[in-house]
This record gives C-alpha cells, structure tokens and sequence, in this order.
C-alpha cells in the first residue's frame, strides 16, 4: 500500500499574504500510515496496493470514466426510467407525471398539505397488483440458497483438486457470513423490478462486523456479496455478455460521514453531490427517490446536503485503447493495471485505483433471455395492466360515489326545504315544475341509476388475478393454490399440474440464479485466497464448525450450481412428501430402507414437521458422530488384552514356569490392534446403529479419501473400520443371546388326515371324531364322482327325426 | 336295414379357420387349398353316386365345395338356410379352446340364445325341419347330397340318433372334405361316415 496520505485541515493549509488558504494541488503520494481498512467503515479489500498514477494518468483515467458515464445516454435513461416508474409502481405510488427534466413526480406533491396529505387524494389511490404478484414471484425464486459445486479447473493439477475440495468446505462459511438467503431475496425483488442484476463479490474488511483479529490487532474480513439494480449500475447496453464489456459503473450514495471514514486520506476533499457527469444526474435522483420511498421527485434538503456518490469503475485493459489515449499512455497504464482497473470516485475526488479484474470481482445476471442488456423486467408487462385497473377502478368508484340518484317533488306539493333539511336521505331532493294533467304518482320521480358497463366488471376481475398472473407468471398455482376462477373443488392432480407449469415459468429466473451465485461463490474463494491467512472457521448449523485453510484455496476452480432440474419445493410440499415416506413404509420396501437409516429419520421427521420428536438411533448417531472426530485424528493402538496375556507370558517366562499352550493359542486368537476409542462389550450402546454410521463414513466421500490419502490418513481410515467391526461384533453376539423365535409352519387342515384335523379342532374348543371327518371325504368324493361320470339327463322333449 | 343311401351329407373343405381351429359360425371365410383339393377329391366321388339334387348351405365355404361337385355332375346347387350352421354370435372367430366352456354353457341351456347369435334349439329346430322335408323327399327322388357344416351334421348326427353324442361343434363326426350317408333305419334314419379325404390335393 501507499505510505503517506496528507489529510489537509484548515490549519495545515499554507496560507497567503491575508491569512486564506491557498488550494492545493493533487497530491503525488498518499500517506496511508495510520489507514487501516476496516477502522471506522467496511472497505472492499485486495491484496493489491494502491495504484500511484501520477496527474495525466489520473487525467486520463478520469476521462474513460466520463466516457463511460456519458455513453449509450439516450437508452440508458430510457432504461433508467422504466426501472423508476416500476419501483415506483411496485411501492404503490403508480399515478405518475412525466418530471421535467426526466423521471418521474406525482400530481398534488406541491399541494400546501405538503406530500403526505397529497398521498390521502382519492386521485392518487392505487390497487396494487404489482407489489402483491412482487411478493409471490419472490416468494417462490426465494425459496431456497442455490446450492453450488466446485471443481478443479485442471484435474491434474493437485492445487487445483485441493482448492476444489477446500472450496467444497469453504462454501457454506461463504453462505452463512454473506446472508445468501437475504441476498437471494434482493435479487428476486430486482428481478421483478430491474431485470439485471450486477452481482459484487470481495473482502470487506469491517471491525464493526467481524472483530479484531487478536493476533495482528486489526480488523478482520470476510467475503461479501452485494448486488445492484439497474439504477445502481450502468453498462455498455449493446454488449450481449459480460467478457464483450470494457467498463462497468457502480454508483452507490454514502452519507458523507462514512465516505470520508471509508476514505479517510481524501476525507477533506470529499464534498457531498454527483461525480458531476450531466448524463448520469438523473440516475442519481431516480435511487434516492426510490430508495427514500418519498412521492415524486419530493427529495429532503437534508439528504441532498448529505449524500455523496461513490462511483465506482472497472476498466478491462481493452479500454485504455479507446482512441483518447495515446500510446505512451497506453502502455503506461497497462503497465500500472494489467489485469484492468478499478478506480473509485466520491463525488468528484478521487479516492483509489487498483489492479483488478472485473471478471474475479463482478458478474452480470439476466433474470431472462434477451438482447442486449435493457431486457424486460418480470413484471414489465404488469405496467400497462396496472394502469388500466387503476383507472377503471377509479371509474367504478366514481359510479359508486356519485350516481346516487336524484330525487326531483313536485314544487308546491311537496315541502322541499323540510325535505332537504333531512341529513340522512342519499341524494340531493329538488324541485320542478310540474305540467297540467300530471297525475298524482308523477309528481315525485327518481332519477334511473347509472349502471357501469358491465364488462367493466368482467375486466376489473380478470385483470385483478387472471391476466397480471399469466404476464408475470406470479400465479397463485404457485404455492398450490386454487385458481380464482375455479368453479367448485379442484382435483389435487389439477392443481398439483397448475403448480409444476408456473414453476416452471418462473424457472427462468432461478435458473439464472443459480448461475449468478455460483458465479459469486467462485469469487468469493478468490478473494478468499488472496485476502485471507491460515484457518477460516466457523460454525455452521447443521454442519458444526467447517474450517479451511486459506492456502488449500489458492488453485484454479469452476464453480456450477448443483444439477437439479426440479424447482425447490416449498415447505408444504416437503412435508407432504415426508408423510408420504412415513405412512408408505410399511408397504413399500424401499421407503422401510429409507426409514431404517437413523440419519434419515432426523432428516424425515423434521420434513415432516416433527422436530420436538426424539427418534431412534439419533442419540447413537451423534455420539458415533462424536467419535469419527476422535477416531479419525490417529490410527489404532495396541490390544490391551493381547498386551496384558503378553505381559503374563514374559512374566511365567521369566520366572522360568512353563507357559500352558492353551494361554499361547489364546493370544494367536487376539487381534494385534483396536481402535482407539473403545467399544462396550455389553448392550449400553447400540451398536448397530453405531456400526451403520462407520460404515456410512467409511463408503462415503471423507472415507474414501482417508482410505487413499497419506499414511496418516490410512491409519485413521484402519482405526475406524476396527471400531466398525468392534460395534458389528458386539452387534452379532448380543443377538446369538437373545432368545430365538421358533420358525412358523402354516398347514391347512383339508391337507390333514382325518385324524389331525380332529387334533386341530379339538385345540379350537371343539371335539369331532375323526370319523366325522372321515365321512365328510367319502361324501365328496361321491360328488365329484358323481358329476363326472353321470351324464347330464338328456331333456325328455328332445327332439328326433323320424321318417314322416 | 337299406343298403343303399338315400343321401349324402358333405362337410365342405378346410378354411384358414379350420386350420386355426377356430369357431366359424356364419363367418364367410374361403375355402383353402387345401380344402380345395379336398372338394375336388369329394367330387370325384360324389360324381359316382348318381346324385340328382345338391343342396348346400348359403355360406361361402359350402357354396365353394357344392360347386367342385356340381360342376362334374351338372346339377345346379340349392342354396338353403337350413342348411347353414350354428349362429355362434360373438363367439364367432374364438378358438374352440377358449370358447369350450361357454359353448358347453349354451349347449347345457338349450334354450338360452346365444349373444348375436341363436340358441341350440333353434338351431336343432332349423336342422330338424330342413332334414325331416328334405330326407322324405330324398328317399323318393334320391340320392341327394347336402353340403353343410360341422355344427350341423353333429345336430343331425343327435337328432337321428335320439341322443346328445356329439357335441355340437365341438366334436367332428366327419373331417373337412369327407362324405357321411343316409340309410333308411326302421322309423328313422342312420347316418354313417363313408369317405374321409387322406391327402391334401391341389385343384387340376
């Protein structure tokens, strides 16, 4: 890093001849000495120094970044606007102006009520059928952290391997330390609204959040995962993917207070405001607009006086060939940053550059297919539905409110004054004159109510649920649900269909998901790799504590999400699948298997939402678990019983006594090693499922590995399977014990003779001879004799021919 | 007891239904080659008996069998439904095998009609009538000869005899292609199996 950064105060600043301050120049160098990131704010950390650029490299750099603001203007605030007006929408504010300027204001914000009382206008009401399907389309792609899979990007490469398997591990302290589940959620919302999504992945170092490391005495970091919506992020709209983009913005607006904390050396320079590029003024006001969830363009004083825009650019080197650098620059700057810059503004002061890839910091995610980088949101096509409900909602208010019908009495006839004066009659009464011959029924007569169109109705109730569900594809089949539409029951095979094809639609967009956050966890060990030293540990629920070694990650890996073609059920359905397992066992063979592993019954009560539940064999599990810690950190020792009988044998030797042969065959029968942690030769364990669970280990991934890996490895792999065999063992004697069940023998009594069926009887309670039995054959046997042999009789009307 | 036969009663030759031993009922099936060769050796001996009227069974079969015979003979062929053989229904086209039981059921309730096709009484009373006309006729003009079926010469077979010896169509009294005769027998009649086809025979 840097050394020195002078931090200019009102009194170190040279003074004139009238006691003012001159302004400096930039400074050459920056002293970062008493800068530790991390201090006072979190800081996006690299093992990469600080880049020195000196004044025309500064110049130049700063000319690229205008570039970049400044380009594709015209389709980025096109797309700028559309995100606006959908937050905008979504948060329910969805009767908007075109904004002078660009973006968008509400009628009524400049009312003397001020903006909220603006907000209660019945003008102004909205039915918000976008933030609602929002809600279900998040729910669903929210359901479940994308699981992932890392693997060596060269297999033979044995630093590759070992990242990829450290990469394994180190992946759920990846999930727990960056809020994946928040951040999955972030995601789906800025799907709905934005569409594409700029996933950032680095340390942060942040005292705040993850403490001070005691040994160095500085604050300790971890890998981070943000992301940004459209209005947080500008790229180059005509590129198709991300290798074809050589700039890429990030803008966030910090209060001034942290910027100045997180940039400490600039801290004087640093000024509230825009980096002062025009074409980008506006995206700037569409995030804080959206972000404040204030009406209109309505923006408090304060936070235009507080707020500065951290802009943030990564170049591909690619960029410094744009045609306003010369070629001495050129190499220059390739020289400084040639894997590609990252240069990083507050306001309109420089802060820091880096070298940096863009390609191990960000990653570019479309939550559907298109061209080019302004695509359709998920629930673009919502807008235009969203303003016809709007409005003809208002339109069938406007019925409901003001066609109650007049009253019209006949004047003179009727006491119009006393009837006008009644407070609680609807409508207005008044008077008209009446002609000759009128008849004494019309002298009163109401007006006829106005009816709405009926197909308004129809309309309204269609594009409430039926037609949003089908654009956006938030439809209430999703969570299984019937159809509003539905007549009557639904059958559960109907519905069960409905949900697996909006699953399926939204399928898009966990799709692209998956391949985002595998792209980021990918990152994430990068950044690992470079920024983090010896053991990284944590404790995961459900996993325990998962440590690696942040040197194991230094290797080349390819991440993907985990193939899994189904969309991750819901809870609901988790748990029908897990009754279905519990009340089929006894039926089905293979989910009695199911149900006989204990790890599998932990898994399958608490699917089926019996978590208070103890279930047999876990206690065996966790204590076997317990003891694979153990039996895995050294090989097998020594029999203590083989030991002892030697020990006895030295000593008759010794003492010149004859060794009886039966004592020497006895220690041939003793193996030479046991496993180091003893197995009871008694029933106090159950050792069959203690048995199961070393078997587990040992058949599985981490057994396979130490039954292969270094001597040590082996040893431990040895240790266990004589602690398998020690609790099989013990398993088998404990049953030879136990009292045998004698084998069952089902014969039929018309198989006995006629004697045994009388012995069979009698154990019933009822006492036939056997010649009963005996008579009882020889009659069917007559029978059956009889019906074959004796001819069916011959009908005596059958008929003959005869000579006529 | 009379010598000589006051007719002849024909089976016709083998069908591709014979050969897969299936029910025909009032299936038209064709005769085979082989049934082909069998009517023509039928004919060859037919034509020696000094037949003077042929009647046959409206079925295909028949009518193909007849026509071998009349064609030496010279004798247009009478088709008669009297003749034809029992309206098996459904059953038509099902092996004898599978369909034993459910024949052996109709046979045992005679009067029971058979799904789409007639009952054993009926068709006993159809067989009775032609061949009680027929017969007295036979033994004043004859011989006659009648080309008919299985089913058929079973009933007629029963019906002279007075007695259920044979199960119809389930029991071959005379092969396809054989002759049968009619004698006189006291008050009734006596049929006699006098000729069975040996070799298949191709059609000259």
């Amino acid at each position: 890093m840097p050394d020195d950064v002078a931090v200019e105060t009102a009194e170190s600043k040279p003074q004139d001849s009238e006691g003012k301050n001159e302004d400096k120049k930039s400074v050459q160098s920056v002293d970062m000495a008493n800068f530790v990131p991390g201090q006072y704010a979190a800081f996006d950390y690299s093992a990469e120094p600080f880049a020195e650029p000196d004044d025309e490299q500064k110049r130049v750099l700063r000319e690229l970044v205008t570039l970049a603001s400044r380009r594709d203007v015209a389709s980025r605030r096109f797309e700028v606007e559309q995100r606006w007006e959908q937050r905008l929408f979504d948060r329910g504010y969805q009767h908007l102006l075109p904004r002078r300027g660009g973006g968008w204001s509400l009628p009524g914000e400049k009312s003397v009520w001020g903006p909220l009382a603006s907000a209660d206008s019945a003008a102004l009401y909205s039915t918000n059928i976008i933030g609602r399907d929002r809600d279900i389309l998040c729910a669903a792609i929210a359901r479940e952290v994308p699981k992932v899979e890392f693997f060596p990007r060269k297999p033979e490469d044995p630093a590759s391997m070992r990242a990829a398997d450290a990469a394994n591990d180190y992946k759920y302290i990846y999930e727990k330390t960056s809020g994946l589940r928040d951040l999955l959620m972030e995601v789906a919302d800025l799907y709905c609204s934005d569409e594409r999504v700029l996933f950032y992945t680095c340390h942060v170092k942040d005292a705040e959040a993850f403490g001070i490391d005691e040994q160095t005495g500085k604050p300790r970091g971890a890998e981070i995962t943000r992301v940004y919506g459209v209005l947080e992020h500008k790229v180059p709209m005509q590129a198709q993917y991300q290798k074809d983009m050589d700039a890429i913005q990030v803008f966030t607006e910090l209060d001034i207070a942290v910027a100045r904390a997180k940039y400490p050396w600039a801290a004087d320079k640093i000024k509230p405001g825009t980096p002062g590029i025009g074409e980008i003024e506006l995206d700037m006001i569409a995030r804080v607009n959206t972000r404040l969830a204030l009406l209109g363009s309505y923006v408090t004083g304060d936070a235009l006086q507080r707020d500065v825009t951290e802009q943030m650019t990564w170049f591909r080197p690619s960029a410094f060939f744009d045609e306003t650098v010369t070629k001495d620059m050129r190499e220059s700057l390739l020289k400084l940053y040639p894997k590609g810059c990252l240069i990083v503004y507050c306001g309109q002061e420089y802060c820091f550059s880096r070298n940096e890839a863009m390609d191990e910091k960000l990653k570019v995610s479309h939550a559907l297919p298109g061209k080019g980088q302004n695509r359709r949101s998920l629930q673009a096509s919502e807008i235009p539905i969203q303003k016809r409900l709007n409005a003809w909602i208002d339109l069938g208010d406007a019925f409901i409110r003001r066609t109650v019908p007049r009253r019209h009495y006949a004047a003179g006839v009727f006491d119009i004054e006393a009837l006008q004066a009644q407070d609680n009659t609807p409508g207005k009464s008044s008077p008209f004159e009446i002609q000759a011959g009128i008849s004494v029924d019309q002298l009163c007569f109401v007006e006829p109510t106005p009816t709405p169109q009926p197909m308004m109705i129809d309309f309204i109730q269609s594009f409430f649920g039926e037609v949003p569900a089908s654009l956006s594809g938030a439809a209430d089949s999703l969570f299984s649900a019937k159809a509003e539409d539905d007549p009557g029951p639904t059958p559960v095979g109907t519905i069960t269909i409905r949900r697996d094809q909006a699953l399926a639609r939204v399928g898009l967009a966990w799709n692209a998901a998956k391949v985002a956050f595998a792209e980021a966890a990918r990152h994430a060990v990068i950044a690992a790799a470079e920024c983090r030293e010896g053991e990284i540990s944590e404790f995961i629920p459900g996993k325990g504590v998962v440590s690696v070694n942040a040197n194991d990650l230094k290797g080349d890996v390819l991440c993907y999400p985990e193939y899994d073609a189904a969309f991750p059920e819901a809870w609901p359905e988790r748990e029908q699948r897990n009754r279905e397992i519990i009340a089929g066992s006894a039926q089905n063979p293979f989910y009695a298997s199911l149900i006989k592993i204990p790890k599998n019954i932990r898994t399958i009560a608490d699917g089926a939402r019996m978590s208070n539940l103890d279930v047999p064999g876990e206690a065996a599990v966790k204590k076997q678990l317990m003891e694979l810690e153990q039996l895995t950190q050294s090989g097998p020792v020594p029999n203590p019983n083989k030991l002892e009988i030697e020990q006895e044998i030295a000593t008759m030797q010794a003492s010149g006594q004859p060794v009886p042969p039966d004592i020497e065959k006895q220690l041939e029968g003793i193996p030479p090693l046991v496993s180091s942690v003893p197995v009871a030769q008694d029933a106090s364990e159950d050792h069959q499922t203690e048995a199961q669970t070393c078997f587990e280990w040992m058949n599985d991934e981490d057994g396979q590995k130490f039954k292969n890996g270094t001597a040590e490895q082996q040893a431990a792999f040895q240790n266990v399977f004589l602690h398998w065999k020690g609790h099989t063992d013990m398993a088998g004697k404990l049953t030879a014990q136990s009292p045998q069940i004698p084998p069952r023998l089902n014969i039929g009594m018309k198989d006995l003779p006629p004697a045994g069926r009388s012995q069979a009887a009698a154990k019933t309670g009822l006492m036939i001879p056997p010649g009963e039995f005996d008579k009882k054959d020889q009659v069917d046997m007559q029978r059956k004799i009889h019906e074959k042999v004796v001819p069916k009789v011959i009908p005596e009307t059958y008929r003959k021919i005869t000579r006529g | 007891m009379a010598d000589t036969p006051i007719a002849y009663v024909s089976r016709h030759g083998e069908t591709a239904l014979n050969v897969e031993s299936a029910l025909k009922g009032w299936l038209d099936a064709p005769l085979t080659e082989k049934g082909m060769g069998q009517a023509e050796r039928q004919a060859e001996v037919l034509a020696t008996l000094g037949l003077t009227k042929i009647f046959c069974s409206p079925l295909l079969r028949a009518v193909q069998t007849a026509s071998f015979t009349a064609g030496i003979v010279g004798i247009e062929p009478i088709q008669d439904r009297g003749l034809a053989t029992w309206h098996v229904g459904i059953f038509e086209g099902v092996s004898k095998e599978d369909a034993k039981d459910a024949i052996q059921l109709f046979l045992d309730n005679p009067s029971v009609k058979m799904p789409d096709g007639e009952s054993i009484e009926d068709f006993e009373q159809r067989i009775a009538e032609f061949f009680t006309m027929r017969l007295a006729q036979a033994e004043k003009d004859g011989p006659y000869c009648f080309f008919t079926h299985n089913s058929s010469i079973s009933a007629l077979s029963n019906m002279l005899s007075g007695q259920r010896r044979e199960v119809v169509e389930l029991s071959d009294v005379i092969p396809t292609g054989g002759i049968a005769a009619v004698y006189v027998d006291g008050g009734s009649y006596r049929l006699e199996a006098i000729f069975e086809p040996t070799d298949q025979e191709t059609p000259k």
